[in-house]
């Protein structure tokens, strides 16, 4: 955060209200949240449910528009971005990861992954030569031509993050990617990130799964719409951070159980 | 407990709107047919209404056919609505309602359908059937002073028929239910459609049928052979168009995925892999389309194209407006021409084109330019043809300036196809032809006719007699008459036909009286009935066609508003959906009436001559009538494409949530 040039994603001042269409009770999603993600950075966002990391990552994704706040991604601002444009930006330039893979079972998965190529109009060449090294890395190369339908949930998941990637996103936003996965598939599933992260891609996760958020190099604590702490990885292994993070939020609960 | 029961079948109904209410307006809508139907059928003034009795027949026909395709129909569509709740049921059995339970519902709610769809299917019977009613007189031309009743016989018809119908549903419903088990019933697969297996023989199957129909259709030798080949024809189409879209589209759709070029565009990427996935589902939908299409645009212009056509019928058949002919004419009796002249001067009537001759009819077949006597145990009955000698001074004298003839020569007409021929002989009595009339005062002349009518103008009378010796036909295969055709002219046209009738009947043998506006009377109630029928079919078959076209958008809908969320998910906006959407469902809705349209096009030979059995050879009115429906019809498939888009496209960019 010290050096602007390595900083892809900032976000300043973040709120979020959300009223009921009646006017009356008003509910804070988010409080004033500011944070910045370096250059090839892999974070994690941990909450509880209704912590508010939902509707930051919507607002990451453009999905939705902050009340106030900005967010800066390499500089531009996304929340200006007009909203014929935000199909077009969102396609260039994020990556997305879902909980339940949102793979389309009447693709194959070779053609789920080309699916936001071809929707860019992206020659066939271009798109063969992308997949290749992707599905390599992924170790889906055997299996591209099977329906989503005869994988299991792990092998759906690689390819859904080789969809994700295959647009060479700036940034690679993850929800819950292992929420759907049995503990096999999910540290597989999390060591492929941690791969994909050494080749300089960014990575956000949000999760609540301490399992999942202890390979990220930096865990971001969410509570009550408002950044509560942050925890660095520094030396340590997975399994020390994963310790470190678990205490964190035993800190995160008891202040939380007093505050009720 | 009862009203739990009534209360969950009733809240069932209401839940399932979008998919109940269509199948429940159809319900009405066939009840409210088929009621009119058969009171119309029942209507005791129709039975004395003079040459009725055809009419009531296909009535009675009409009213059968409505019943079976309706039950059919209904059959079908329901077997649609009960895979779609079968999660709902499932539901039921997992919060502890047992199958009897479900079964009682189903049964409640059957009941409610029935009898709701037949009570209000009635009271929009009784209401359109005194509209349909006044549109049956229009068309009869007559006095629209006559009034709908209302029968109890219709009622009891129609309740029977549906309540039969409903009780066949209900039983396809338990079935369904009771052999399923509540985890399928819970979990519908996301598996996607398999291929058909043997898709090429299919294909080949397919072009097999059409091809063979349309193959049957082309080579019918002669108009009255058609009538047989109707019901092979329409079972190929039937079969040749449900193996065509099963298969062909299959064949169609991965040759269009192999080539990288067109698959890997936005729009063909997306709606290409949609259209294989569902393509089971879709080629059972489009086969439908385009079948109940085929049906709606062949009834419709046939009937129409009859009764627009009953002129030209007539005008074939009386190639004067009126005939009359005797047996023979006593010594010192005016001729004909003299007794007709003196009644028309009585009434103040002008013959404006008349033509009088003696002719000797036979019962004869032709065959390699001879013609022999029709003899029922050796040749078929589709042989037979009427052959008509005339000498050349009768022929002379319709004729003006016709050519001699040689003591060996005749002249030939047909009234259908031409003999091309330059011999003609009886039995073995042989005449050449010195030429082949190509028309003749007193017959008309159309290639489609179904009937043929040879003429022979031979040089004298002693040749007629020479040819009957030689042929000597049984009593009852030949006669002998006298003709006189006239048209006239003036104010009293009704009491002169009516005096000439009269006078003619009492004062000469054998006498006969043919004019064409009684003729046109009764074949106006025979066509016109024939048109009401066919409007009221086609009606059926519109709503049918209407409630496929809709369940097939909504179900496509459903299913694929979860694949359009994801592209929304993945970078594709709104406006790019829906053009997708657009670019998907055209593509294939208008496949099946373009094919529909190839049918018709086809078809339209076969109806030709089938028209051409009821005497209607003017090629130009069928075309006209054809062209003229299909237009109407494409049209209204428009805007019940149009509609139905729109609620698929409502469905499936409807409001979606990301994370």
């Amino acid at each position: 955060m010290n050096d602007k040039n390595t900083t892809l994603l900032m976000v300043e001042h973040l709120r979020k209200i959300y009223s009921c269409r009646f006017g009356g009770s008003q509910v804070e999603a988010l409080k004033d949240v500011s944070l910045g993600v370096e250059r090839g950075e892999f974070i994690a966002v941990m909450g509880e449910s209704g912590s508010g990391k939902t509707t930051l990552l919507n607002l990451l994704a453009v999905l939705d528009r902050p009340t106030e706040g900005k967010i800066l991604l390499a500089g531009k601002d996304i929340t200006q971005i007009r909203d014929s444009n935000i199909s077009r930006f969102r396609r260039e330039n994020l990556g997305f990861v879902f909980q339940d893979f949102n793979l389309l079972d009447n693709f194959s998965l070779l053609d789920n992954i080309y699916l936001p190529l071809v929707l860019s109009n992206t020659p066939k060449e271009q798109m063969e030569s992308r997949i290749e090294p992707l599905a390599a890395q992924l170790k889906i190369s055997d299996i591209l031509e099977k329906y989503p339908y005869e994988v299991s949930g792990g092998q759906k998941q690689r390819a859904a993050i080789a969809r994700a990637l295959i647009t060479a996103p700036k940034i690679v936003l993850a929800d819950e990617p292992t929420g759907a996965l049995d503990s096999h598939s999910s540290a597989q599933v999390m060591k492929l990130f941690t791969d994909i992260h050494r080749t300089g891609q960014t990575i956000l996760v949000v999760t609540h799964s301490v399992k999942t958020a202890c390979y990220a190099g930096r865990v971001l604590f969410i509570r009550d719409g408002r950044l509560f702490n942050q925890l660095y990885r520094g030396d340590m292994d997975n399994e020390a951070f994963q310790e470190k993070i678990s205490d964190n939020l035993k800190i995160l609960l008891q202040k939380e159980g007093l505050d009720a | 407990m009862r009203n739990f029961y009534i209360r969950l079948a009733l809240s069932n109904v209401k839940k399932n709107k979008p998919v109940y209410y269509p199948f429940f307006l159809t319900n009405i809508l066939s009840v409210m047919i088929f009621f009119c139907l058969a009171s119309i059928q029942n209507q005791t003034i129709i039975a004395t209404l003079p040459g009725s009795y055809i009419f009531v027949q296909f009535l009675k026909v009409g009213v059968v056919m409505t019943g079976i395709f309706a039950g059919v129909f209904l059959l079908y569509t329901n077997g649609l609505l009960i895979r779609q709740r079968k999660k709902e049921l499932g539901l039921y059995t997992i919060f502890g309602l047992e199958k009897k339970h479900i079964a009682k519902v189903l049964i409640l709610e059957s009941m409610l359908l029935t009898t709701a769809g037949l009570v209000a299917g009635i009271v929009l019977g009784i209401v359109l059937g005194k509209l349909f009613f006044l549109v049956l007189l229009k068309l009869l031309h007559l006095d629209s002073g006559l009034t709908f009743q209302f029968l109890t016989e219709a009622l009891v018809q129609t309740g029977i028929c549906f309540i039969v119908i409903g009780v066949f549903i209900l039983f396809y419903n338990l079935f369904s239910v009771m052999k399923a088990k509540p985890v399928e019933l819970l979990y519908a697969a996301h598996k996607g459609d398999d291929y058909y297996p043997f898709v090429g023989l299919k294909a080949f199957l397919g072009i097999l049928c059409i091809g063979g129909a349309y193959a049957l259709i082309l080579t019918t030798p002669s108009p009255i052979d058609i009538i047989g080949r109707v019901f092979p024809i329409a079972l190929l189409i039937l079969v040749g168009t449900l193996f065509f879209f099963s298969s062909c589209s299959v064949v169609l759709l991965q040759a269009l995925k192999k080539n990288d070029s067109y698959y890997y565009k936005p729009e063909n990427f997306i709606s290409v892999s949609g259209l294989i996935y569902r393509l089971k589902q879709n080629a059972k939908g489009l086969s439908n389309i385009c079948i109940l299409s085929t049906v709606v645009m062949v009834i419709a212009t046939t009937t129409l194209a009859l009764y627009v056509g009953q002129k030209e019928m007539i005008s074939f058949r009386f190639p004067m407006e009126t005939k009359i002919s005797v047996s023979d004419i006593a010594d010192g009796q005016p001729t004909l021409p003299q007794f007709v002249h003196k009644t028309a001067e009585q009434y103040d009537m002008e013959i404006s084109r008349e033509a009088d001759y003696n002719v000797t009819y036979i019962s004869g077949v032709y065959k390699d330019n001879t013609i022999s006597v029709y003899q029922p145990d050796i040749y078929p009955p589709d042989m037979t043809c009427g052959i008509y000698l005339i000498t050349w001074e009768d022929y002379s004298r319709m004729e003006e300036g016709a050519e001699p003839l040689e003591a060996d020569e005749v002249f030939v007409f047909s009234s259908s196809k031409d003999l091309g021929v330059s011999e003609i002989s009886f039995d073995s009595l042989k005449y050449r032809v010195k030429a082949e009339l190509s028309e003749l005062a007193i017959q008309s002349k159309s290639v489609l006719s179904s009937e043929t009518h040879y003429y022979i103008i031979c040089p004298m009378q002693k040749d007629i007699d020479n040819i009957l010796a030689e042929l000597s036909p049984a009593e009852n295969k030949f006669s002998q008459t006298y003709n006189m055709m006239f048209d006239a002219e003036g104010g009293q046209e009704t009491d002169f036909n009516a005096a000439l009738q009269n006078q003619l009947g009492s004062s000469y043998a054998g006498a006969k009286y043919e004019n064409a506006e009684t003729k046109r009377q009764s074949d106006n109630f025979t066509y016109g009935g024939f048109l009401f029928i066919g409007l009221l079919l086609s009606l059926l078959f519109m709503i049918f066609l209407a409630l496929v076209i809709y369940y097939k958008q909504i179900t496509e809908g459903y299913s694929d508003r979860y694949n359009f969320e994801v592209m929304q998910k993945v970078g594709l906006d709104r406006n790019e959906v829906s053009a997708i959407v657009h670019k998907e469902i055209r593509t294939m809705f208008f496949l099946p009436l373009l094919i529909a349209v190839i049918h018709l096009a086809v078809s339209l030979y076969a109806v030709a001559m089938l028209v051409a059995v009821f005497g209607l050879t003017n090629v130009l009115v069928l075309l006209l009538c054809a062209g003229t429906i299909s237009l109407l019809f494409a049209f209204i498939y428009m805007v019940m494409y149009f509609s139905t888009a729109k609620t698929y496209c409502r469905i499936v960019t409807n409001n979606y949530v990301i994370f």
